[in-house]
C-alpha cells in the first residue's frame, strides 16, 4: 500500500532514501491543519458573514485604514531598528570574549518570556514624563509615551530576540579563514564586511526581520499601555479588533483580522521571495 | 483631561454619560451644545486607556493631564493611596448613578445547588453590616439609613444623580452612544 502510493508520488517528488514520507507528511499536514489552517479558515468564514459590500466598507473605512497604517508602519520601523541593533548585538556576543557575556546572552531572551503587559507597563513607567528616561526628554518638549513613538519602543522591545537569535548561530558558524583570505587578497575591512560577511548573513538577517516584523504587527498587550490609543493617531489595528469584540460585532472584528492577515501575508511572502533570490545569488 | 476609552472600558461609559447628563441639564435636552460639550471634552483627552484603573495610573503616577474623570470611590482610593494633599476631589453638581448590577442566575445556582448560599449573600449585601462595609470602601450605600456608623456618610457630599434609565437603559444607550459609528465615534470623525 505504502510502496504503491510512494511510487505514484514519484512523479512530483524526488525519491528520498529516508523512509516514512507518507506518515510524516500526513502528520505534518494534519498538525498544521489543526493548529493553523482551521483557525484561519474560521476567521475567514466569520468575516464572510459580512458580505462583500460591508467588507469593502470596512476595508476602506478611514479609521480602519489609519489603524492599519499605524500598526504596519510602527512594526516596520521597529523591525528595522531591531535588524540593525540585533545584528550588532549578535556580532558582539559571537566575536568578543568579555566577562558577563553569558549573562548578557541570556538577557536577550527576556522579552520572549516576559508577559507583554508587564513589559508595556514597565516601559510606560520608564518613558513617561515622570519616569527615568521620560524626564530626560521632557525638557526638550518631547513626549514618547502615548504617541506612535511609544508604540515603536514597545515593539522594539518585544522584537529584539528574534533578530539576535536568528543571526547569532549563522555568525557563529562563519569560518574566519574566509575573512583572513579576503584580507590577504588585499580587501579592506569595509570590503570584507560588505562583500564577504553581509552577503552570507543576509538570509538570516531577513529571517530575523520577518519574525520581528510579524511579531510586532500582531502585538497588543504591551502596546496598549504605552500607545495612548487615540483614534487616527496612536490606535493600532488589534485594538480596533478588541473594540469590535466589545461591541459584540464579531463579523467586523474578524474582517479586520482577515485584512491584517492578508497584508501580513503579502509582506511576509515578498520577504521570503527576496530571501530565495538572495540564496540563489549567494548560494546560502 | 484623563478618562479611559468608552469602547473598551465600562467605567468610561459612565464617565461619558455623566458628562452628557451634566450638559443636558445645563443646555437642555437635544441642544446641539450638549454634543459640542462632550466633543470638546474628549478633544482634551490625550490618552484613552483601555481601563479605568489604567487611567487612574496614567493620571496619578505618570503625571499626565490636569483632571481625571473617575468614579467617586476610585477618587477616594487615589487620595488614600497617594496622600491627602496630592489631589483635590471636585464633585460636580450633577452626575450619573453608576450601579454595577448584582444578580442571582437561576441556571447557575440550580446547577451547583447553591441557591440558599447565593440568596444569603445577596441579602447580606443589603443588611446593615453589608451597607456599612460598602460605605467604608467609598461606595454610596443604596440604603444609607442602615449604615451603623452614620459618620461614614459625611464623606459623601450631596449630589444630584440621574439614572441610566433616563436614557432608556443600557440596551438603548450602548448602540446609540458606543456602537461603531455611534455618538462617541462621531467625536473622533476627522473634520472635512
Amino acid at each position: 500500500m505504502h510502496a504503491q502510493s510512494a511510487s505514484r508520488l514519484r512523479g512530483w517528488r524526488r525519491p528520498s532514501i529516508i523512509p516514512g514520507f507518507g506518515i510524516n507528511f500526513g502528520f505534518a499536514l494534519a498538525y498544521l491543519g489543526l493548529i493553523v489552517l482551521i483557525p484561519l479558515a474560521g476567521l475567514i468564514w466569520q468575516s464572510a458573514a459580512l458580505g462583500w459590500d460591508e467588507f469593502w466598507r470596512l476595508a476602506t473605512d478611514r479609521r480602519v485604514i489609519s489603524a492599519m497604517s499605524t500598526s504596519f508602519s510602527t512594526a516596520a520601523i521597529a523591525a528595522l531598528v531591531n535588524t540593525v541593533f540585533g545584528v550588532l548585538t549578535a556580532w558582539v556576543l559571537v566575536r568578543y570574549e568579555f566577562p558577563g557575556r553569558r549573562v548578557i546572552d541570556a538577557m536577550v531572551d527576556v522579552p520572549f518570556a516576559l508577559p507583554t503587559a508587564v513589559a508595556g507597563i514597565a516601559l510606560t513607567a520608564l518613558y513617561a514624563p515622570t519616569g527615568w528616561i521620560g524626564q530626560l526628554v521632557a525638557p526638550l518638549g518631547l513626549r514618547i509615551v502615548y504617541t506612535p513613538a511609544g508604540i515603536v519602543i514597545a515593539l522594539i522591545f518585544v522584537g529584539l530576540p528574534f533578530v539576535v537569535r536568528t543571526v547569532q548561530p549563522v555568525l557563529g558558524e562563519f569560518e574566519r579563514e574566509v575573512e583572513e583570505a579576503a584580507a590577504t587578497l588585499g580587501a579592506s575591512r569595509f570590503q570584507t564586511i560588505t562583500r564577504i560577511i553581509l552577503p552570507a548573513l543576509t538570509p538570516a538577517v531577513l529571517t530575523g526581520f520577518t519574525l520581528a516584523f510579524g511579531r510586532a504587527v500582531g502585538e497588543y498587550g504591551s502596546v496598549i499601555f504605552i500607545a495612548g490609543n487615540l483614534p487616527y493617531v496612536s490606535e493600532i489595528a488589534p485594538l480596533l479588533i478588541v473594540m469590535r469584540l466589545e461591541e459584540f460585532n464579531y463579523p467586523a472584528a474578524t474582517a479586520i483580522g482577515a485584512l491584517m492577515l492578508a497584508f501580513a501575508f503579502v509582506i511576509l511572502l515578498s520577504i521570503n521571495l527576496i530571501q530565495a533570490w538572495s540564496r540563489m545569488r549567494y548560494g546560502h | 483631561m484623563i478618562t479611559p476609552n468608552p469602547k473598551t472600558s465600562g467605567g468610561a461609559r459612565w464617565n461619558f454619560l455623566a458628562a452628557w447628563a451634566w450638559a443636558e441639564n445645563q443646555y437642555g435636552k437635544g441642544d446641539d451644545r450638549v454634543r459640542q460639550y462632550v466633543h470638546d471634552l474628549f478633544r482634551h483627552v490625550p490618552v484613552l486607556d483601555s481601563g479605568a484603573r489604567g487611567a487612574t495610573t496614567t493620571f496619578a503616577q505618570r503625571g499626565i493631564g490636569d483632571v481625571l474623570l473617575a468614579w467617586e470611590n476610585e477618587a477616594f482610593l487615589a487620595v488614600e493611596e497617594l496622600g491627602q494633599n496630592a489631589f483635590d476631589i471636585v464633585v460636580p453638581p450633577l452626575s450619573i448613578r453608576a450601579e454595577p448590577p448584582v444578580a442571582l442566575v437561576d441556571a447557575v445556582v440550580d446547577a451547583h445547588g447553591t441557591r440558599d448560599l447565593a440568596t444569603a449573600y445577596l441579602d447580606y449585601l443589603y443588611s446593615p453590616v453589608g451597607q456599612t462595609i460598602i460605605a467604608r470602601h467609598f461606595y454610596r450605600p443604596a440604603h444609607p439609613e442602615l449604615v451603623t456608623d452614620q459618620s461614614l456618610l459625611d464623606q459623601f457630599p450631596p449630589l444630584e444623580l440621574v439614572s441610566i434609565d433616563a436614557y432608556g437603559g443600557w440596551t438603548k444607550v450602548q448602540p446609540e452612544f458606543f456602537a461603531e459609528g455611534g455618538i462617541f465615534d462621531q467625536i473622533y470623525q476627522p473634520e472635512g
